[in-house]
């Protein structure tokens, strides 16, 4: 099986260290990997802010790419979601039709297609975890079985376990009060609850949340769940 | 007129009002999804009431003259309303017709949606609305900010101020009650006093020409059923086919407002009483055009159940006069566009997209990609180009092209790292008035790759 | 063109052209209770009393129940009442009634409700004018759930029929759960003592 990996836009640019976690938790399982270096973006922040047409080339971009893979993996269930099933709005070519099929959250992979994947990794710590809404209700997302292989992790229940944490892509900035709110709640569930990291299944949410946790000195970190898999000591 | 982000903005200003009113709503919820848990066939009902919906939008004529036929044929006088402003005027002429001047009116959405008491109010009608949450803020002159729970913004001291001054109970008394009580005994003189009842309607059965209407306080049957004139004001989407029908909608209806199993009543108003005269009145206002969108529909399968208000976390906390519209929350952000795509234009991107409405919804309507959809719709026609428009417009040929999002990428890195912290960047943009931004590293991921993988991918 | 006549044909012309027909009905699950263990259960969570009355107790039942009461309309046999066909047609006496005595043609375990159509109900108001509201159930007549209910009911020739599941309520302010709205303040179901 060849897995083209696929890292979104802004993780390649700005949290490489979950990319390479990504990669580096697809190779111990044993099997090849190839990262597409002319790959760009899945489109999503485009459409979701209503320029879906616009976005249809870079739409046809990504099947281009990606179109001979046996799968394609991704650690975002939000990228993923979209592939899956905005690219309904392109003419459905096989090609088209392969790519919305194989495309895949990393987690769905190690569960469904690994089944019993190797994880070696270590964590001591109280975690919250928060499942990027997109992840939860499009693709049915529950990476709890995984998290149960991580030595030495403690998982938190939260409150309001399924609450949006109001990043949103282009909302987080267009509404910037109502965001921040829904995210200062989410981070106020994981301190209550005890939380010493929160780790997603999406780094977007991660990214709004750690800007939020950096701006008031919270007593929290966040982690993708890519890296957490790959904790070592 | 103020856009939904800014009356958010003014509405979280108050961050422990918002904090209440997100945390009582939140607890209707929880009802929810606790009852629901409870009733193993709801996904079969959904499904099933779904597929009734669908199939009488399909049908809608046939099962309206259906409808119609029978309820004559039971002796109701059945009225058809182009817009709002000729039912209103049926109304009234129903009125004028019977002499009558105080009306007693139970919580109905399209009366609202139709601006009727202001247009019976200018013609000298008194209209006294009896559903508790009604009547308050028909008092404090406000819409209602809920579809179920009108005054769900208001806390009880604003309640008691404003008994105190309208109905003259204790001042300072706000046990809910005690206010309670003294509504009651307000409104049991209006009730005896109105010659004619409106009211909404949940369901008009076309296979027996009767209206069910769902209410827990007893203020709708009160009012129908004391006047010598009854009125039913009813969207032609309301239609359901069967009788039998009723035995899923009434279970799916009450769960998701506060977790009710079943409404305390739910009355089957099917002939006149005698020497009454009952009237319903089927009105479009925007209905048939909605019909005409295959991408959006499905919204008129809405029973006004208020499960998507509950569970959105953007209604829970900006409130629903955010919505500046007659239906807030998921809902209206839907069907609101397509009453007036300039005035509520705003409204589909009032949402994260995060799902939650789309996932309650008791008659499945996909909420959340119809929100997507009007989306697509509402900038194809904005021709001013908006800064948020220009900067994707133009940032499109670096998603098309790897080498140049790379080149981009770097550059945005270097900047985040020259910029310092305390710039206007890092503490006043939008991103940064309340959150830090991240950390640029070195390299991007595909540069490392490229410096580590890819030579031992080619050997 | 009649309103009437554009709106039809503004649907004839927008709605969907291929239809579904309607779905199979469901094939529902048993619930956990037998109905009438489940009626009990649900029509005190619904906010009701429950009470078992032997023929001969209906007298000191009312008196002991209801002492304030004084004004009841009793439209069960069992029970005389004091207020008659008077009071029907005159909105101040039926707003001074305390007391209504009526029986249930069927009631539904699922949601703990009753089912009263117009045979019953000398005036339809009744129910819902009345302070307190004691309602005779008698087991044969539950069901299970509400599309039994409706299965029994006959499309045609319906003219009114009420399902009350409890005591009129509202939480409209502040979401405080306040019994007793405009209709009845109580609401008691009555059954056969079992012997
Ligand atoms: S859209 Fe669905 S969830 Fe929302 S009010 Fe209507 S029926 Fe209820």
């Amino acid at each position: 099986m060849h897995v083209g990996l696929f890292i979104p836009c802004y993780v390649n640019h700005l949290y490489p260290q979950t990319a390479i976690a990504a990669l580096e938790l697809l190779e111990n399982q044993g099997i090849q990997v190839s990262y597409p270096a002319d790959q760009t973006c899945c489109g999503q922040v485009h459409a979701n802010a209503g320029m879906e047409k616009d976005a249809l080339s870079v739409y046809a971009h990504f099947v281009k790419v990606f179109e001979n893979f046996d799968c394609i993996v991704s650690p975002s269930g939000s990228c993923t979601a979209q592939v899956q099933h905005q690219y309904a709005a392109l003419p459905q070519t096989p090609a088209v039709q392969k790519v919305r099929e194989r495309t895949m959250d990393l987690s769905t992979f190690l569960q469904n297609i690994i089944k019993t994947p190797r994880i070696e990794a270590l964590f001591p710590h109280k975690v919250a975890l928060h499942t990027g809404c997109h992840g939860l209700r499009s693709l049915g997302l529950d990476p709890r079985p995984l998290l149960a292989n991580v030595e030495g992790l403690e998982l938190i229940s939260l409150q309001f376990p399924d609450e949006c944490c109001g990043f949103g892509g282009t909302y987080a900035i267009t509404k910037p009060e109502l965001s921040a709110k829904m995210g200062r709640d989410k981070l106020a569930d994981c301190l209550d609850k005890g939380a010493e990291y929160i780790c997603s299944t999406d780094q977007s949410c991660l990214m709004h949340l750690e800007g939020l946790i950096k701006r008031q000195k919270l007593p929290l970190k966040v982690i993708h769940l890519a890296e957490l898999l790959t904790a070592k000591p | 007129m103020k856009s939904h982000a800014q009356l958010a903005r003014d509405f979280l200003a108050d961050e422990n009002r918002a904090d209440w009113h997100n945390e009582t709503i939140y607890t209707f919820r929880q009802k929810r999804d606790t009852t629901v848990a409870s009733i193993p066939e709801w996904e079969l009902m959904r499904q099933a009431a779904s597929d009734i919906k669908d199939h009488v939008l399909a049908n809608l004529d046939q099962y309206l003259e259906q409808f119609e036929a029978n309820a004559t044929a039971n002796g109701v006088q059945v009225h058809w309303a182009a817009d709002a402003l000729e039912h209103n005027r049926i109304v009234h002429q129903i009125l004028q017709e019977n002499r009558i001047s105080r009306v007693v009116k139970s919580k109905s959405m399209l009366t609202e949606e139709c601006k009727l008491n202001e247009y019976l109010e200018a013609r000298d009608i008194e209209v006294v609305d009896t559903d508790l949450g009604e009547r308050i803020i028909q008092l404090k002159k406000e819409m209602p900010s809920h579809l179920i729970a009108p005054a769900v913004h208001l806390k009880r001291e604003e309640v008691s101020k404003l008994f105190h001054q309208h109905l003259h109970t204790e001042k300072g008394n706000a046990d809910p009650t005690y206010l309670t009580r003294a509504a009651r005994a307000h409104l049991r003189e209006k009730f005896l006093e109105a010659e004619a009842g409106i009211t909404g309607v949940n369901f008009g059965v076309a296979e027996s020409g009767g209206v069910v209407i769902v209410t827990n306080e007893g203020n709708a049957d009160l009012g129908v059923n004391l006047a010598k004139v009854q009125i039913h004001c009813m969207g032609i989407e309301k239609i359901i086919p069967r009788l039998e029908d009723l035995g899923i909608f009434l279970r799916l209806i009450t769960p998701g407002a506060a977790g009710q199993r079943t409404a305390i009543y739910n009355a089957h108003y099917h002939k006149p009483r005698t020497g009454t005269s009952m009237h319903i009145i089927l009105v479009d206002n925007g209905r048939t055009e909605q019909l005409g969108r295959a991408d959006f529909r499905n919204s008129l399968k809405c029973i006004r159940c208020a499960a998507c208000l509950n569970t959105c976390p953007v209604y829970r906390r900006s409130g629903g006069h955010s919505y500046h519209a007659t239906i807030p929350g998921p809902i209206g952000a839907i069907l609101m566009p397509g009453k007036d795509l300039e005035a509520y234009g705003d409204l589909p991107f009032a949402s994260t997209l995060c799902g939650a409405c789309s996932d309650v919804c008791p008659v499945k309507i996909d909420i959340h990609q119809q929100l997507y959809r009007w989306r697509q719709i509402i900038l194809e026609k904005q021709h001013r180009l908006s800064p948020k428009k220009l900067l994707l417009k133009s940032s499109l040929p670096f998603f098309r092209r790897a080498s140049s999002l790379e080149t981009a990428g770097k550059f945005m890195r270097q900047l985040l790292r020259l910029i310092p912290r305390q710039s206007f960047l890092h503490q006043k943009s939008i991103w940064g008035l309340h959150r830090d931004l991240p950390d640029a590293p070195k390299q991007s991921f595909a540069a490392w790759y490229q410096q580590n993988k890819a030579h031992d991918k080619q050997r | 063109m009649t309103s009437r006549d554009k709106i039809l044909e503004a649907i004839r012309r927008n709605k969907p052209q291929v239809a579904n027909s309607l779905p199979e009905a469901i094939n529902f699950p048993d619930p956990a209770l037998p109905p009438l263990q489940l009626f009990r259960e649900r029509s005190l969570q619904n906010g009701c009393a429950l009470i078992e009355v032997a023929p001969n107790d209906w007298q000191a039942l009312i008196d002991n129940r209801y002492p304030d009461c004084t004004n009841i309309l009793s439209l069960i046999p069992e029970v005389e009442g004091n207020c008659g066909r008077e009071t029907y047609g005159d909105k101040t006496s039926l707003a001074q009634l305390d007391l209504l005595l009526i029986k249930a043609d069927w009631a539904v375990a699922d949601s703990g409700g009753i089912w009263i159509s117009d045979q019953r109900l000398p005036t339809r108001v009744l129910p819902f004018i009345v302070r307190h509201l004691l309602v005779w159930v008698h087991p044969d007549n539950i069901v299970t759930r509400l599309s039994d209910l409706y299965a029994q009911l006959e499309p045609a020739g319906q003219s009114f029929g009420i399902l009350i599941a409890g005591p009129s309520k509202t939480a409209d302010i502040e979401q405080s759960l306040v019994i007793g709205a405009h209709g009845p303040l109580s609401m008691t179901i009555a059954m056969p003592a079992i012997r």
